[in-house]
């Protein structure tokens, strides 16, 4: 998630702006693990609230991104 | 200018605005913190309600008001009450509706503060609480209790995209006489209504689609009937809840390009979906729009978009 740019590392949503954040760390860190299962919240559930931007912008983005992943 | 029987952008754009004494032509900010009355007669009868005038700022104010009566119409309620963030909204509508020895029946997958205030402080007054898959109905019909006051939805939730059937979340609720509140802050009044679906009261953080440019908190409750709306309002008031009016006229601003925003967004959502659906570093993907989601077929029946959030999982987790 570190190498997404033009999207934010940030909590929030519903922006102009696209934003990207890891509810299990950050929004829903609040709850216990059980109550995350429980609820469907896995750890690697990663949110994208996209933005109005270019869309060609928001997926390059995303392709570099997942490009560094082994 | 009354927008009741117009179309949903003529509403974002002219719902609550009012003339004033020098032709505004957009709501100006009204930064004071009280209003001085005409008369002690007239003060007296603002007091008892008697009167329409503003008091003091905590409890209403007209920039505030403005954008108020904008959401009540988009929302088709009776009454709108703003708030200082989304969370205030929450806490007013439970402060309202719970109290010792009554219980809750909440979707377990919310916003986390939405669930984290009653169970470390609604848990301290003795409020009692069930969280449960609420897009299984047959969960809440096991989860209603005879204390039961409040059965709350997020619809899409958040953030793992399950939709509840309003409408027939509703009627079950309705049966045991308990009051449906939604947080409609995914899908904003452009996609979904849930109060014309059955629900009672709708609330949003306005910091998101409401406002869309990320430079305002702020919560807003939409009351369907004038009890409930004069109910919650109070509670709000004695919380100390309100949104300040520069909050207001910056979130009234952004309100009227929900429709454009909401539409652009969700074209790139729809795209962005589609690349990572055929990732192959993507394990799974959930989008209300792709006809893979479970739901998909309620998400095209009770709402008129898919909204641009998306949630999804990578191929050997996060951490690969």
């Amino acid at each position: 998630m570190d190498n997404v740019h033009l999207a934010a590392l940030a909590v929030s949503l519903g922006g102009v702006e696209s934003l990207i954040q890891h509810p299990t760390s950050m929004t829903h860190a609040g709850m216990s693990q059980d109550a995350r299962e429980k609820a469907g919240i896995s750890d690697g559930l990663v949110r994208f609230s996209v933005g109005i931007e270019n869309v060609e912008d928001i997926i390059e983005d995303l392709e570099q991104a997942m490009a560094k992943i082994s | 200018m009354d927008t009741k029987n117009k179309g949903f952008n003529t509403k974002l754009v002219h719902a609550g605005s009012y003339e004033d004494a020098f032709g505004s032509a957009v709501t100006p900010i009204y930064q004071t913190s009280t209003f001085s009355f005409k008369s002690a007669q007239q003060g007296a009868d603002c007091f008892a309600g008697k009167s329409d005038g503003f008091i003091y700022t905590r409890i209403g104010n007209p920039t505030i008001k403005a954008f108020e009566d904008a959401m009540a119409d988009l929302e088709h309620g009776f009454g709108g009450i703003a708030t200082s963030s989304g969370m205030s909204a929450v806490s007013s509508v439970y402060m309202a509706l719970l109290g010792q020895g009554k219980h809750i029946v909440c979707s377990a997958s919310v916003y986390g503060p939405s669930r984290g205030v009653l169970e470390r402080d609604f848990s301290r007054f003795g409020v009692e609480m069930t969280f449960i898959d609420t897009s299984d109905l047959q969960q809440i019909k096991d989860a209603i209790q005879d204390n039961t006051t409040i059965l709350y939805i997020e619809t899409p939730t958040n953030p793992t995209m399950q939709l509840t059937d309003i409408k027939k979340a509703s009627e079950i609720a309705h049966k045991h006489e308990i009051t449906v509140v939604v947080d409609n802050t995914f899908s904003s009044p452009y996609l979904q209504n849930p109060l014309v679906l059955g629900a009672d009261v709708v609330l949003h953080s306005i910091t998101k689609y409401i406002n869309g440019h990320a430079d305002v908190v702020g919560g807003v409750i939409v009351a369907k009937e004038e009890n409930m709306y004069k109910k919650i309002r109070g509670q709000m008031i004695y919380l100390g809840g309100n949104m300040d009016p520069h909050q207001a006229f910056l979130t009234h601003r952004g309100l009227k390009t929900l429709s454009l925003r909401m539409e652009k967004s969700e074209e790139n959502a729809m795209k962005v979906a589609e690349y990572l659906e055929k990732h192959p570093k993507v394990e799974w993907i959930l989008y209300p729009g792709l006809k893979s989601h479970p739901q998909h077929e309620l998400a095209k029946k009770q709402m008129t978009g898919f909204s641009s959030m998306i949630s999804f999982g990578l191929k050997g987790g996060l951490d690969v």
